[in-house]
């Protein structure tokens, strides 16, 4: 038989709510990792393009 | 009656979680912010290496530095895996040349004084303190 929630007792409100509390940081971490997967994050190559300014000078001044 | 013990108890579980969260942030987060601003400092850098050049008509200063930002790139890139992995060991060795090619930019383009590069040599150093190339525990914490 599946007890209704208002006849839960202290001690089961207590543990359900630790429970509860004790989940958020997993929970946190996973909305976290989702961030991370998104195509804006900032990663490394989203900071430095394949070849950088110096190298685009570089072949200007080979031409010229 | 009740009520005062759920209160209790949400005081409770809330220390408890509070307690348990750390102070400061994971290493591998830590690390990972040091690798994403050496890469900004990478940036900044090589832009004032190609004003430079240009302005100087300085090709081998442009190639130096075009030279210098693909090893830092790549190194960045492997680093970055490395941290995705978890292998914060690994992670410090990748990132060993994109350091040392940030310090030759430098040298190369001359003095610069800019907050962003200051913050990227000061995260380098960090970076290195926190997961030195060859460390045995460089495991994700």
């Amino acid at each position: 038989m599946i007890p209704s929630i208002p006849s839960l007792d202290a001690l089961t409100w207590i543990q359900l709510i630790t429970t509860l509390i004790r989940a958020i940081p997993p929970l946190r971490e996973a909305i976290g990792m989702i961030v991370d997967d998104h195509p804006d994050a900032r990663t490394v190559r989203t900071i430095l393009s394949e070849r950088g300014e110096s190298a685009e000078v570089a072949d200007e001044l080979r031409r010229e | 009656m009740r009520q005062l013990l759920l209160l209790g108890a949400l005081a409770a579980a809330a220390c408890t979680a509070r307690s348990t969260s750390p102070a400061e942030p994971p290493l591998r987060a830590q690390a990972r912010a040091a690798v994403l601003s050496i890469a900004e400092g990478v940036v900044i850098v090589d832009k004032t290496c190609a004003f430079v050049s240009r302005e100087r008509k300085d090709l081998d200063l442009a190639t130096s530095c075009g030279g210098d930002y693909k090893s830092a790139r790549d190194a960045l890139l492997a680093a970055e895996r490395a941290l995705d992995d978890g292998e914060l060991a690994r992670a410090g060795c990748e990132a060993v040349p994109a350091i040392r090619a940030l310090g030759s930019m430098i040298r190369h383009a001359g003095a610069l004084k800019e907050p962003a590069l200051d913050d990227a040599l000061a995260m380098a150093a960090r970076f290195q303190a926190l997961v030195p190339c060859g460390s045995a525990d460089g495991g994700a914490r």
